[in-house]
């Protein structure tokens, strides 16, 4: 090995900087999952009878279903009567505005780098942020109520809102759709919920922090966001959890709808805690989300930075339904140290003249594994329906390992699908030209990395661009962190 | 400033390199000519430090310090600036970016106050004018796309802006129309200075043309088999490297 | 799960037909039986793949278990019914087999230089039993396709063409297969075992056809082992009825700075499949695999490509196109892996494919799967249609819609002839003019014909 490959190794050698545990008192239920514990997570969220419903059809199912192994991905057994299914923080009554919030609690979302506070003040982002299970404070969400949007907890939704929850739960993912997602319709604790009533532009970006705190807790969370006729939304997602030694589940179903004319951009940036440089904990981040576009002319654009996590499984996908409706999926993936990245897309053309666009970057380091999986299905009638697909891997040393397994069925004779992958080692020849202009090697990997990725970053909005940019510059630093 | 002595050096293990004595006092043009496979290139890798370049003996001393014992990214901040016979694309990284850090990195080196964006851009922008690029070319990707001579120009451009202690330019004017050519002569003459050196490494004389050296020396076979003023180049372009070849193969190995 | 091969229908008429061919090898060394026996054990325990497999997830299989095939009777034909699948012109060594047992009296076997030799597999396990011995179902051994172990079991026949050190074939060798129709479903099972060793060089053409329109199931597997600084073009044209299954298996083995090269051109089948494993085994070894298929009417036709990059500096390339049409469905999957320490890798592959009929479908699924990291690989595949604006360009000049589409089909199809023997040239484009959708009116465009 040559050495220039081995500074890189220890260039990416990185710390996960997230890590810290936050000593805030805890309500949780007993470890283990049965019919009982449903009923007490039901019961505690004080949720109308149809939900509990919901969720006891989706435990039985779920109860006869395989965990699936299909994919590439290595790991351990799961116990599932391990798990904490339900962590809240412990306060007397859910806090009325910021200043009820358990000061610990803002600070460690101080840590995270998310002040709700002047975040609320300054930055003009709404934010939703779920601690453990349950979401703790929204902002913002007066300005946000004037234009008939609503920006809230899930279980609020619930209780606030059901018939539109009824209305659309369970429609994009059905609870029976597979084992985690039904899991995940059984046990779900919260999540954010938007609804942007007709004609609506969203005059903010809505965001929602998620943090697993807990030990031994699982993350179940679900989002729904529903853009009706014309408006439109751009959601942003952050994640973190504190380093631990075993592995966490995290399981999350997200579900978009786009009627028509409505346009729904979703964007995350997923830095759950990977483990350490041996492999050991980390999070187990198996996620389920997927958009209907509904409606004529509507667009869904997923946009993913996946940073975090022990072994990701998540493949966004959009169902184009309605007539010249518009899917996009750009994705980074990094893969570091004993990581299994296993992401992609599946973009459904049905309706005439859909397009979609997938642009997938992989970054795989040390010994991580990082694997496109995606599918282009163009039924018979898409007829016009147009797929433009580019999957680029990159790989920095010997032991590291990039798949691609693209998948492309097409029963239209007047639809259009380009797929083309590329997969290289990071450019030494790179390397030396930007040493020879005097440029130090770790940031000259940084810039060569964030080059590689430039295109997907373009699609964050700014704020979570510049942050993406540096969650990745870290991850690929070594002593800082 | 610089002195290479006796030096050694093999590429993929194959010796390329075998003897070549050099000294480049500051102020010195110097041009190394000579035939395709003489290791003109090598020399010129070896001191920017390329890896896979490995000298097998002998010695280079940049001010009196061993050159060798540097990274190359060190060399550059030292001020050693190698314009590259291909130059490198680099996509996603905008040729601004990656100025203005090879800049600041050179600065910090030196001790001097890094430059904010808007005085990097003053001054880059007085550069392009000098070199002939357009503005536009800050914005797209290092090298990405570019043409052979627009390349070319950016290895020029990016000379001027880093202001180096010695230049080595290696086969910069190879493939450049008449106009590409000249206005990476007058980039090079632009930098001439007293307490600058320039190593040409060419296969041809006719950038001499434009800059005119003070020394010219000929590789053949890894080693200078011979060195002169500028009428070297001259006698060179009218006769070729044959006869040379045949001069080095007829002397008595030692 | 399903039930047991065993407790099958069609479990009995294999089993039979194991039991009979079986007395065909009566004479051949110990080895080739218990081979057979080991194949056979690995068919009967899986049986014919389910829609489950991942390999035939788009390519169902029942029609050929629920179809009653026996063994291909032995039919001996005149060299007239012979001819017309020689290519015009060519005048080298041929192999002719029908319905799956080599036809000396229509071969021409003879007048190979010294150092290369054609002979049929039993002649040869007569004569070389212990040179076949480390080859024979040694290549395709570890195939966990069931159709390798089927025809490892059932093989009637094939060819043996070796070639030793250093000497270089001008001349191709032809290998044609003709399975004659009859009235009753019937199956061949056909495999040759190519050995060209070090610095030898060799042009393969193999041809299969269908007399008469009866429903047969042809298996065919051929095992390549390119030596050292060998080289070895494979060709192949199968024009078989739209009523026949030819399945078909190539297995090559490639050691340092080898070459192999396969091109196939699958026109013909009510459902064809193609596999292609090549594992490149020795450093600076490299493979080229190219090929055409066709489906029209309610035919399918899939192709697995699969490489090996097993040891550093290999390079492989792939090109295949498709053209499908009427009701037909294409299946592409192509494969690329690229072992830990093979570095410096290069591998390419494109699969394109024109769709002409809302009728049709196309399913490719190209993969690279890659566990080094100093490599460069990549591939790209389409699904679309003619260019419209060459068709208008087409029809601006006066060719009337029809023509231009059918000039412009059969111009992307032509690409894949390109760089081919003359001779198997224009009869790959007499099969294909005749088969392709509009074929009629290229031919008037590209007046060769």
């Amino acid at each position: 090995m040559s050495d220039s490959v081995q500074q890189v190794e220890q260039l990416v050698g990185q710390e996960y900087r997230w890590g810290f545990v936050s000593p805030v008192e805890a309500d949780t239920v007993p470890k283990g999952l049965d019919e009982d514990v449903i009923r007490l997570i039901s019961a505690k969220k004080q949720e109308p009878d149809f939900l509990l419903q919901w969720r006891l059809d989706a435990y039985r199912h779920w109860l006869g279903l395989a965990e699936p192994h299909w994919s590439s991905a290595h790991y351990a057994p799961i116990d599932y009567q391990d798990i904490i299914y339900y962590s809240a923080p412990k306060t007397q009554d859910r806090p009325k505005s910021l200043d009820e919030v358990d000061p610990e609690l803002l600070r460690t979302y101080d840590k995270l780098g998310i002040p709700l506070k002047e975040q609320e003040l300054l930055a003009g982002v709404a934010v939703d942020a779920v601690f453990d299970s349950v979401s703790v404070a929204t902002t913002f969400k007066a300005q946000l109520k004037k234009l008939g949007i609503i920006f809230c907890s899930f279980s609020e939704a619930v209780r606030e809102h059901p018939d539109l929850v009824r209305q659309y739960l369970g429609s994009v993912v059905p609870p029976g759709d597979n084992f985690f997602a039904t899991l995940n319709s059984a046990v779900f604790s919260d999540g954010s919920f938007v609804y942007v009533p007709k004609g609506v532009r969203c005059p903010m970006e809505l965001s929602t922090y998620f943090r697993i705190n807990a030990r031994a807790t699982g993350q179940f969370e679900r989002t729904l966001i529903v853009a009706d006729e014309g408006a439109t939304v751009s959601y942003l997602e952050g994640c973190t959890a504190p380093m631990r030694d075993e592995h966490q589940l995290h399981a999350a179903v997200v579900e978009l709808v786009a009627l028509e004319g409505a346009t729904i951009k979703y964007s995350t940036v997923q830095n759950w805690y990977p483990g350490d440089k041996e492999g050991k904990g980390g999070i187990y981040n198996f996620v389920t989300k997927r958009g209907d576009c509904r409606g004529a002319n509507s667009k869904i654009s997923w946009t993913q930075v996946e940073t975090g996590s022990a072994i990701t499984w998540k493949y966004p996908s959009v169902i184009l339904r309605g007539d010249n409706s518009v899917g996009e999926f750009y994705s980074v993936a990094l893969a570091n140290h004993f990581q299994q990245a296993d992401t992609g897309t599946k973009m459904v053309h049905i309706g005439r003249n859909t397009r979609s666009t997938i642009l997938s970057k992989g970054i795989s380091a040390g010994h991580g594994s990082n694997a496109y999986r995606g599918l282009v299905k163009v039924l018979k009638s898409a007829h016009g329906a147009r797929n433009y697909t580019q999957c680029d891997s990159l790989l920095m040393g010997d032991r590291c390992a990039a798949h691609t397994f693209p998948v492309i069925e097409v029963k239209n004779p007047a639809a259009g699908v380009e797929h083309e992958a590329s997969t290289s080692k990071i450019g030494e020849d790179q390397l030396f030209y930007c040493k020879q202009r005097g440029i130090a090697e770790e940031d000259a990997v940084s810039m060569i990395v964030n080059g590689f990725c430039k295109e997907v970053f373009k699609e964050l909005p700014m704020e979570f661009a510049v942050e993406a940019q540096k969650l990745l510059q870290v991850s690929l630093e070594g002593a800082i962190g | 400033m610089l002195e290479i002595r006796d030096l050694y050096a093999a590429v993929d293990g194959k010796t390329i390199l075998k003897g070549i004595t050099l000294t480049v006092n500051p102020g010195e043009v110097h041009a190394i000519m000579g035939p395709n496979g003489s290791g003109k290139s090598t020399l010129a890798n070896i001191l920017a430090g390329r890896e896979g370049y490995r000298v097998e003996s002998g010695s280079i001393t940049w001010f009196g310090r061993d050159l060798t014992a540097l990274p190359p990214e060190e060399r550059a901040r030292e001020g050693i600036f190698l314009a590259f016979q291909y130059p490198v694309e680099i996509p996603g990284v905008s040729n601004l970016y990656f100025l203005k850090a090879a800049l600041n990195a050179r600065r910090k080196h030196r001790g001097e106050p890094e430059l904010d964006a808007m005085d990097f851009l003053a001054l880059v922008k007085g550069k392009m004018a000098d070199v002939g690029m357009d503005e536009a070319f800050l914005y797209r990707a290092v090298n990405e796309g570019f043409s052979g001579g627009e390349k070319k120009r950016n290895e020029i451009l990016q000379m001027a802006v880093l202001e180096p202690t010695l230049a080595i330019l290696d086969e910069t004017d190879s493939g450049l129309d008449i106009d590409a050519l000249k206005a990476v002569a007058a980039g090079v003459n632009r930098l001439r200075a007293p307490d600058r050196s320039i190593v040409l490494v060419t296969h041809y004389q006719r950038l001499l043309d434009h800059v005119v050296p003070d020394q010219v020396h000929v590789l053949a076979q890894g080693r200078i088999v011979k060195s002169g003023g500028r009428e070297l180049a001259l006698e060179l372009e009218q006769r070729g490297y044959g006869w040379i070849e045949q001069e080095v193969a007829h002397e008595p190995l030692l | 799960m399903s039930l047991s091969f065993e407790s099958r229908p069609a479990y009995l008429p294999y089993r039979e037909a194991f039991d009979q061919t079986g007395r065909l090898w009566d004479d051949a060394p110990a080895w080739v039986a218990a081979r057979r026996e080991e194949a056979w054990n690995r068919f009967s325990a899986v049986g014919f793949p389910s829609p489950r497999d991942e390999e035939w997830k788009y390519t169902p299989t029942s029609a050929i278990e629920q179809t009653a095939f026996r063994p291909a009777p032995e039919t001996l034909l005149v060299l007239r019914q012979v001819e017309p699948f020689i290519p015009f012109g060519f005048s080298g060594p041929v192999a002719v087999f029908v319905n799956g047992r080599l036809q000396p009296a229509l071969s021409r076997l003879g007048g190979l230089p010294e150092g290369a030799t054609l002979v049929g597999l039993h002649s040869a396990l007569a004569l070389w039993p212990e040179e076949l011995e480390p080859n024979l179902m040694r290549l395709a051994a570890d195939e966990d396709n069931p159709f390798a172990a089927l025809n490892g079991a059932l093989a009637e026949d094939g060819a043996y063409l070796r070639l030793r050190q250093g000497i270089e074939l001008d001349q191709p060798v032809l290998l044609l297969h003709l399975t004659a129709g009859n009235h009753v479903p019937v199956m061949a099972h056909l495999r040759h075992l190519v050995v060209a060793e070090a610095g030898s060089r060799v042009t393969l053409l193999a041809r299969q056809a269908s007399l008469g329109d009866g429903v047969h199931f042809v298996d065919t597997l051929t095992e390549v082992a390119v030596g050292e600084g060998a080289a070895v073009d494979y060709l192949k044209l199968q024009e078989e009825s739209p009523r026949a299954y030819p399945l078909a298996q190539l297995r090559a083995r490639v050691e340092k700075d080898g070459r192999f090269s396969s091109r196939i051109f699958s026109f013909g089948g009510q459902l064809a499949r193609e596999d292609v494993h090549v594992e490149l085994a020795g450093s600076g070894a490299s493979c080229q695999l190219d090929g055409l298929y066709l489906a029209d009417g309610h035919q399918h036709t899939d192709t697995h490509t699969r490489i090996d990059h097993r040891v550093p500096a290999t390079s492989s390339r792939q090109t295949y196109k498709g053209i499908v049409a009427g009701r037909a469905r294409a299946v592409f999957k192509g494969r690329v892996l690229v072992e830990r320490d093979a570095q410096q890798a290069d591998a390419r592959q494109a699969n394109h494919n024109l769709l002409l009929s809302p009728e049709a479908e196309i399913d490719t699924t190209p993969q690279l799967e890659i566990y080094a990291d100093d490599v460069k690989c990549s591939h790209g595949a389409t699904v679309g249609q003619l260019d419209e604006k060459q068709v208008f360009y087409l029809r601006s000049r006066g060719l009337d819609d029809a023509a231009a589409r059918a000039a412009l089909t059969y111009a992307f199809a032509a690409g894949a002839m390109e760089g081919a023997i003359p001779c198997v040239r224009e009869a790959v484009a007499a099969t294909l003019l005749e088969r392709l959708p509009g074929g009629e009116l290229a031919r008037e465009f590209f007046h060769e014909f």
